[in-house]
C-alpha cells in the first residue's frame, strides 16, 4: 500500500486536464519544488519533468509539435519524441554542420542519450499524484 | 557624424556562463525568436565569423549581416553591418554601426557587470534622429539580453551558479569553442579570466588599476543608463 510521503503533495484534478493541451503543475507548494508538465500521448497521459534534459530549460514553454508526437524545447530546439521519451532531432547539427572542423572539441557524435525525466502518477478518486 | 550609447547591468552570474550564453549559437533562433527565426555562418576567420541573421516571413525575408569578433575573455564586438538582401531598403546603407558588449566579473559579490556600447557614424540628415535610432536599438538589445539573463539564472536555479558544464560538454556547439574552453575549461582558468575581464575593461575605461566594482550600480539587476555622448 503507497503512503502518502511517497507522493508529491499537490493533486491534480483528472477533469481539467484537456488532451489537446500540454498542462504545467507545481508538484509542490513551496517556490522551489519542482514543477511537472502532463501530455496526453495516443489517448494515454504521461507526466514529465519540466525540464529539458539538455540544459534544464522550461519544456512547458516549448512547442508541442502534435503531428509529428514531439516537443521541442524553446532554448535550443531539441526535439524529443513523447513515445520513446529521448532526444531524436537536434537541428542545430545541420545549421553548424559547416563549422563542425573548426573545433576540434566540438564532437556532437558524443551527445549523450538525452531522455525526458518521467515521473510516475496514479490516478486515485479522479486526482491524479505524481509518485517522487 | 558619430554618436554613441550604452548602458550597463550587473546580474547575479557567472563570467563562464554570461560568455558561454553568448558563444553558444545554437539558441539563437529558439531563445530569441521574437528577434530571429534565420541565422547562418557566411565565413569565419579567426576571431571574427561573418553571420547572417534575420527573419523569414513566408517570402519575405529580411535581415543583416555583421560580423562579430571575439576577445576572450569577455568582450565580443559587432561591426561592418550590411542590410539583407542588400537591395532592400534599409537604414543600414547610410548608417555605421559598432556594437561593444562587455562581460566583467565581480568576483566579490558572484556577479558578472554586462556592459553595452555602441557608436553610430551618420551622415548629417539623420543626426535629429539619432536618440530615436539610439533607443530603438537598445531596445533590441536589452530584450536579448533580458532573455539571455532568464536562461542563465534559470539554469544557476537547477544546476548552481558556477555550472558551466554543458558548455564545456563535447557535443555542445558554441562559437570559439577552443577558446571559451582555454578560459573557462577549469576553476583556475575561470579566476584567471575573471581577473583579466576586470582588467581588460580597465584597460578600455582608461582606469588601469580600478577596481570593476567601483563601476557597477548600486543594486544587483538594477540597470545604469549611461547619458549618451556625442563626438563630432
Amino acid at each position: 500500500m503507497a503512503q502518502d510521503y511517497d507522493y508529491y503533495p499537490v493533486a491534480i484534478d483528472a477533469s481539467r486536464l484537456d488532451p489537446k493541451r500540454m498542462h504545467r503543475f507545481a508538484l509542490g507548494e513551496g517556490e522551489d519544488d519542482p514543477q511537472a508538465i502532463a501530455i496526453c500521448v495516443r489517448g494515454k497521459w504521461k507526466f514529465f519533468r519540466d525540464q529539458c534534459p539538455h540544459m534544464g530549460g522550461p519544456l512547458s514553454e516549448g512547442k508541442l509539435l502534435r503531428s509529428r508526437c514531439r516537443l521541442k524545447c524553446m532554448w535550443h530546439g531539441y526535439e524529443f519524441d513523447l513515445e520513446a521519451e529521448e532526444l531524436v532531432e537536434n537541428p542545430n547539427d545541420r545549421r553548424f554542420a559547416c563549422m563542425s572542423g573548426l573545433y576540434p572539441s566540438y564532437r556532437p557524435e558524443k551527445r549523450p542519450r538525452f531522455r525526458l525525466i518521467k515521473l510516475k502518477a496514479v490516478e486515485i478518486n479522479g486526482l491524479i499524484r505524481v509518485k517522487k | 557624424m558619430r554618436y554613441t550609447f550604452g548602458y550597463s547591468e550587473e546580474q547575479q552570474m557567472s563570467l563562464a556562463n554570461a560568455v558561454g550564453a553568448y558563444l553558444d549559437a545554437e539558441h539563437y533562433i529558439y531563445l530569441h525568436s521574437s528577434l530571429m527565426n534565420a541565422f547562418e555562418v557566411l565565413a569565419t576567420d579567426g576571431r571574427k565569423i561573418r553571420i547572417r541573421q534575420g527573419l523569414h516571413l513566408g517570402w519575405l525575408r529580411t535581415g543583416l549581416e555583421y560580423t562579430m569578433e571575439y576577445e576572450p575573455p569577455g568582450t565580443m564586438r559587432n561591426y561592418g553591418v550590411k542590410p539583407y538582401p542588400r537591395w532592400i531598403p534599409s537604414i543600414h546603407h547610410v548608417l555605421k554601426t559598432r556594437t561593444t558588449v562587455r562581460f566583467v566579473a565581480v568576483p566579490e559579490r558572484d556577479t558578472t557587470i554586462m556592459e553595452f556600447s555602441c557608436e553610430l557614424e551618420m551622415p548629417f540628415w539623420l543626426w535629429p534622429a539619432r536618440h530615436f535610432l539610439g533607443r530603438m536599438i537598445q531596445r533590441m538589445h536589452k530584450v536579448k539580453d533580458d532573455e539571455d539573463v532568464a536562461m542563465i539564472r534559470h539554469r544557476a536555479k537547477v544546476f548552481g551558479l558556477e555550472d558551466n558544464s554543458h558548455y564545456l560538454a563535447d557535443h555542445q556547439f558554441m562559437f570559439h569553442k577552443e577558446l571559451y574552453n582555454e578560459f573557462f575549461g577549469s576553476s583556475e582558468a575561470r579566476a584567471r579570466a575573471a581577473i583579466a575581464s576586470g582588467a581588460a575593461a580597465g584597460e578600455a575605461h582608461g582606469s588601469r588599476g580600478r577596481n570593476s566594482a567601483d563601476r557597477a550600480p548600486l543594486a544587483p539587476g538594477l540597470g545604469r543608463l549611461d547619458s549618451p555622448g556625442t563626438h563630432l
